[in-house]
């Protein structure tokens, strides 16, 4: 299947190639150590590794080292374990371990060099978009926010990751919603006079806090909600706010408010509608006659109509804030809402409303409208060609690709029936847009074949395409203008536009995207919504204001590094973090006021890092308790790229692990499943990684003692035979090699950056980036921009034969 | 063909201008009963599943035959005894431990994983696409796939497969996963089209059959000019064009059931109590309006972390289901399921007080309500629970529980399914016959 590769001249690729070839030079030929070391094999690995026995899967019976390219599967499997420390387990004899490594680099050796003389590049399928990708898509190419989570259903994915080509599979429900969203976008970029009135609903979770300000609202507000609206006319809107009731919908929602509060919507910034809310009044009323007081507040919380122009705009429903004391608020919890009582005496939003638009006006330029219109038609005869050129512009930046008149005709074709039908021109433009936006060329990423290349050869990816690879990659969107602009000029696989490129494109806000999606996957910060619902009897103060800082805590961490050129190290060593009071206050770290992020310098050397972090704390907990077992397997599958197998379908029974008469610790209920030799294989490598962060408990706060006051016990021997006693041993032991690290970002990087699985052909390209890596202190841009230079990612294999994909073995997590 | 024409009830007016309150449109009773006048009556199909196992011992009745006690968790069931048929005694395929046990739901088989299909995402025809075949006739939606959460948004590693099997039930063919939808909105939207008047509503559907007509042709013309290696993805695009194309054209037939669709939910609720209801009620209102008439539900997708912390359970239904057979574990364990059982009983009992020709609802209906383990503590493949609701037209007689045999495989149940709706199915995953029901 993989033949030699063309490689066109000048490319960064060869860069790579290069690399290996002088790290080849660099030692004693690999086969001659190989050769030496083979009978380690016999001594210390095929006890369990043998044809009868197939521990793990794994035969070295038979293998020989004139085969280690052809059973590049096995062996890449093999050097991943043994650079661990994890083979042979730690009860079994050993072999010098400076032979060990040795050996390990001459297997990675002989690969990377195979490698190098028959590079392998891969090949996706065509690529459909994500739901990720289409919502940001959409708002660069049109400026029309989305919330595409209830347009489209989610994507599922593999590997880990939700961009990955081969699993972004159509099927009816999708098709569907692609036909309703472009309907809606187009509409909402357009503007529509003929919008029919409706009422959008923002609930705000029971679990936010509103007893302070929030991000994104004015200062002096307490509470509420910001919301970004896309407003379809120039019209009337109305606007309004609905009381969380509470105590199962029994109250009004003013109960015990000892003055009224003031309740006030704000768009883009301006007070438009104000009204007082509580007091002695609205309580006596809301006893006297619970469901006629409701009414009153309800109507008292609507605005009047409004005019507001079409567009975007930030409603904002909140309360003015009042000084602490006045606002003789009783709170237990930080958290200000329990599950049924709303005791604080304060006013809680539940729901804000828009409703409209009313006496529609037209629809006025906008900042959305701009993009789209490029020209405006002064007589109806320049119309064709002004709607021709304001299609042309648009497909080329949906379609990422400079365009001809077939990319046009068919959203012209709608726009000129819609005109026949008796549509005005904005109607027509409408119209067409929506059939442009179920494209094929928008909603897959297709790449083409090159024609002078022989079948199974790797060819470069043309400019055009490296552009939406990087986009993709970078912004999960499309590519700007200059990016665009660079490609058709043909300049930009030239190493330095390229390198000037992603630069730019790290420093662009749009790169937030890589952090959040990646971050959010890699480190399964996505979860924190769904699977982080601490028990509320043990964790009163929980609410969603700490779930919201601890996934911020996470992503500007990443962000910082990678944008202010860290070493990735820096992820798990970090001496400072991002917080906000709500953050600090529970790190129980001083002096962090309000609602804004700033980077904190950390004193406790526990806290330092990601394995400090409340959101990495709390998504490998339980909902009343710990788990050392999930957090074992989380730093082993995220931080040492080393998932440990699936436990056996039937689990024996641990019925005594609990002593009935006493109190006991996490700790002492996981001790006897280590005694169990089924269990134990697995577990004494993955536990002692989980006790080490013990003193953590299940939303990441600090104890040196259970809740039953017994001491807790952080000790405990890594695979590799490191005692560690608690997160700062366990962090140095886990960045004593800073290579394993890098290699587990990396690997993840580039899954990410091809959207694809990696085989074992792909482990050199990792290595390499890694190597390139460690001459530069590992700075994560560095390993972006060596995945972005990688040969896999600025190149694909022509296949010989329909539909045969290359069948190599599959790394999976 | 069926038109509904008449609205017995007005419609809320919920989220309708400013004044409204957020609640649950109420679903049900929107719809006039289907077919007042004794027109045919179609086979209803449903398929509900139940993710980390139900405990057996407080499941499966000691009773066999007719007159049996019910157990604590079915007990909810027990008014609809008459309709009833519950099944013990099985054996589930094997598998990944999890992911494979909803997999194999309604095909015996689960992901097809072998070596050389990576990049690839395969499994088998379903059994509900199997009776679609015979019972969709002119419906617009030819089948309906729900569910409340979905792997998708969450991160990390589905136990190694693709994550779409944890989001799947039913497969069209052996590429075609048919994931479910999470959002009763979009739920409903697939079935009344978007909102607005029911003149926008017919204006729009009118604009998406002929953009489609229209994206049919692009997608060939750009088949032809990439490599034919890479049309897999782009045929499934135009096969799924104009699997919805036809889709349009059915529900424009039934212009009169657009005009009477209720409001829209609003998203997804906050409240889990609330997502079942208001799924259920779609569900139902899709049935009696005819709609579809198959539907698949996946209560939760297997190794679920939902919270059911609003009846009184602090701990994900996961770890729930790991009670380590302490006796306060397994208790919450039946609890969870009992209430599951009890939201099912509910929309059991809307089939039954709803007209369906000279019946109800509920006889004209198979409602398959089951799990892929029974014990979920140790994934137990044996005696998983399999409870069928209705009377399938005549074809299935009420008030018995069936002990099979060996181990008979689920499959085996898949395959009697596929002989009351007459398709064409005799054999499907480790089927060894069919389960005498």
């Amino acid at each position: 299947m993989r033949k030699s590769v063309t490689i066109a001249s000048g490319c960064a690729v060869i860069a790579i190639a290069a690399g290996v070839a002088v790290y080849l030079k660099s030692a004693a030929a690999p086969q001659t150590v190989l050769n030496e070391r083979w009978a380690m094999l016999d001594k210390y690995c095929v006890d369990c590794h043998n044809d009868a026995d197939r521990t793990g899967d794994v035969s070295f019976e038979h293998v020989q080292s004139a085969n280690i390219v052809k059973d590049a599967h096995l062996w890449e499997a093999a050097i991943k374990k043994l650079r661990l420390g994890m083979m042979p387990p730690r009860d079994k004899p050993q072999p010098d371990h400076a032979l060990r490594d040795e050996f390990v680099t001459a297997l990675e050796r002989t690969l990377d060099g195979a490698a190098a003389a028959e590079p392998y590049a891969g090949r996706q399928p065509v690529h459909r978009l994500n739901r990720a990708e289409y919502a940001n898509a959409i708002r660069d190419l049109l400026g029309v926010q989305i919330s595409v989570a209830e347009l489209l259903p989610s994507d599922g994915g593999d590997f880990g990751f939700d961009n990955i080509a081969a699993v972004l599979t159509t099927s009816p429900l999708l098709l569907e919603r692609y036909l309703t969203a472009a309907l809606r976008v187009a509409d909402a970029a357009v503007g529509n006079p003929d919008a029919v009135p409706t009422n959008a609903a923002y609930k705000i979770p029971v679990d936010v806090t509103q007893t302070g300000h929030l991000e994104g609202l004015p200062l002096g507000t307490s509470g509420g909600t910001v919301v970004t609206h896309n407003f379809p006319a120039d019209a009337d809107y109305v606007l309004s706010g609905r009381l969380l009731r509470t105590v199962a919908e029994g109250y009004v929602g003013v109960e015990g408010h000892d003055t009224p509060y003031e309740f006030v919507i704000a768009v883009d910034g301006e007070q438009v509608y104000t009204a007082h809310v509580g007091g002695p009044e609205d309580h006596k009323d809301s006893g006297a006659d619970i469901l006629a007081s409701r009414v009153v507040i309800d109507e008292r919380m609507t605005s009047p109509r409004i005019p507001l122009k079409a567009g975007p705009h930030e409603v904002a429903f909140t309360w003015v804030e009042r000084p602490a004391v006045e606002q003789n608020a009783w709170q237990p919890a930080l958290r200000d809402s329990q599950e049924a009582h709303n005791p604080a005496g304060l006013p809680r939003l539940e729901t804000a409303n828009i409703a409209g638009p009313y006496d529609v006006r037209g629809v006025s330029d906008t900042t959305t409208r701009e993009r789209i219109f490029v020209c405006t038609p002064k007589a109806p005869a320049e119309e064709p060609a002004c709607a021709h050129e304001i299609f042309t512009a648009l497909a080329k930046r949906a379609f990422r690709r400079p365009v001809n008149d077939a990319d046009v005709s068919a959203p012209l074709s709608f726009y000129a029936d819609e005109r026949k039908d008796g549509g005005d021109f904005d109607s027509g433009v409408r119209a067409g847009l929506s059939r442009m936006l179920v494209s094929p060329s928008f909603l897959f990423r297709v790449e083409k074949d090159a024609a002078d290349v022989p079948a199974g050869a790797a060819h470069r990816i043309t400019d055009v395409e490296l552009a939406s690879r990087l986009s993709f990659f970078l912004w999960s969107s499309i590519p700007d203008d200059e990016l665009l602009g660079t490609a058709i000029d043909g300049g930009l696989s030239k190493p330095s536009v390229l390198g000037a490129q992603v630069r730019r494109m790290l420093a662009d806000p749009r790169a937030d995207a890589l952090v959040e999606n990646f971050t959010g996957q890699w480190l399964q910060l996505r979860n924190l919504e769904q699977r982080v619902v601490p028990d509320l009897l043990m964790f009163p103060d929980f609410d969603d204001n700490l779930r919201k800082a601890f996934r911020r805590e996470t992503e500007l961490l990443f962000s910082h590094v990678l944008r202010e050129n860290r070493s990735v190290q820096e992820l798990l060593t970090a001496d400072y973090t991002f917080a906000n009071e709500r953050l600090a206050r529970h790190y129980g770290i001083p002096d962090v006021y309000g609602t804004r992020f700033r980077k904190v310098a950390l004193t406790d050397p526990a806290r330092r890092g990601l394995l400090g972090h409340g959101s990495i704390l709390s998504l490998t907990s339980a909902a009343t308790r710990t788990s050392p077992i999930i957090r074992g397997k989380y730093v082993m599958a995220n931080i040492l790229n080393s998932p440990p197998p699936q436990p056996p379908a039937v689990v024996p029974a641990l019925e005594d692990s609990k002593p009935k008469d006493r109190p006991s610790t996490v700790r002492e209920q996981l001790e006897l499943h280590r005694k169990n030799p089924t269990c134990a294989a697995c577990h004494l490598n993955l536990d002692p990684l989980g006790f080490a962060l013990e003193n953590f408990d299940a939303v990441g706060q600090w104890h040196d003692r259970t809740v039953d006051g017994l001491p807790i016990d952080a000790a405990g021997i890594l695979a590799d035979g490191t005692a560690v006693d608690g997160p700062v041993a366990l962090r140095a032991a886990l960045t004593a090699r800073p290579e394993i690290f890098a290699s587990t970002v990396a690997e993840k990087l580039l899954i990410y950056a091809l959207g694809r699985g990696l085989t074992p052909a792909d482990m050199p390209v990792v290595r390499a980036i890694v190597r390139n890596a460690a001459k530069d202190q590992y700075r994560l841009s560095t390993i972006v921009l060596s995945v972005v230079d990688s040969l896999p990612f600025q190149m694909r294999t022509k296949l010989a034969e329909p539909n045969a994909l290359p069948t190599v073995a599959q790394t999976r997590d | 063909m069926t038109f509904i024409t008449k609205k017995h009830l007005h419609r809320r007016t919920f989220l309708r201008g400013a004044g409204a309150a957020i609640a649950l449109p109420l679903l049900d009773s929107m719809l006039p009963a289907f077919g007042q006048s004794s027109v045919k009556r179609p086979l209803r199909f449903g398929a509900i599943y139940m993710p980390n196992g139900v405990y057996p011992q407080l499941w499966h009745p000691t009773k066999v035959g007719t007159g049996f006690e019910f157990q604590p968790i079915m007990k909810p069931l027990e008014p609809y005894r008459e309709r009833l048929v519950t099944i013990s005694k099985m054996k589930a395929p094997e598998g990944s431990v999890h992911l494979g046990a909803s997999a194999a739901f309604l095909n015996g088989v689960g992901p097809v994983n072998t070596a050389g299909s990576y990049g690839k995402i395969e499994s088998k025809k379903t059994i509900d696409q199997y009776i679609a075949d015979v019972v969709a006739e002119d419906t617009p939606l030819r089948s309906l796939e729900v569910g409340t959460e979905d792997m998708g948004t969450a991160a990390g590693a589905c136990d190694g497969f693709p994550c779409v099997f944890f989001n799947t039930l039913s497969w069209r063919d052996a590429t075609s996963p048919l994931p479910v939808g999470i959002n009763p909105q979009v739920t409903f939207e697939r079935m009344f089209g978007d909102p607005g008047t029911a003149q926008q509503r017919l204006t729009r559907l009118r604009r998406k059959q002929s953009i489609l007509d229209s994206v049919a042709d692009e997608t060939a013309r750009l088949q032809r000019e990439i490599g034919s290696h890479d049309n897999t993805v782009l045929d499934e695009y135009l096969t799924n064009v104009r699997r919805v194309e036809e889709s349009l054209q059915k529900m424009q037939a039934r212009a009169d059931t657009i005009a009477a669709a209720p409001d829209a939910p609003i998203g997804i609720p906050d409240n889990f109590d609330d997502h079942l209801t208001v799924t259920y009620d779609l569900l139902h209102l899709a049935f009696q309006g005819d709609l579809t008439r198959v539907f698949t539900f996946l209560l939760g997708h297997e190794g679920s972390s939902r919270s059911y912390a609003h009846i009184g359970i602090a701990e994900p239904h996961h770890p729930v289901s790991h009670h380590g057979d302490k006796p306060e574990g397994i208790e919450k364990y039946a609890k969870l399921v009992t209430y599951q059982i009890s939201k099912f009983a509910e929309f059991v009992g809307k089939l039954k007080a709803t007209r369906d020709g000279d019946g109800t609802l509920l006889d004209a209906s198979l409602v398959y309500w089951g799990a892929g383990m029974s014990n979920g503590n140790a994934h137990d493949r044996n005696s998983p629970p399999a409870v069928l609701l209705g009377g399938a037209n005549g074809k299935l007689k009420g008030d018995r529980h069936v002990s099979v045999d060996h181990k008979e495989p689920t499959a085996n149940l898949l395959v009697a399914f596929a002989d009351i709706a007459n398709a064409k199915c005799e054999s499907i995953g480790a089927s060894t016959g069919r389960l005498a029901i």
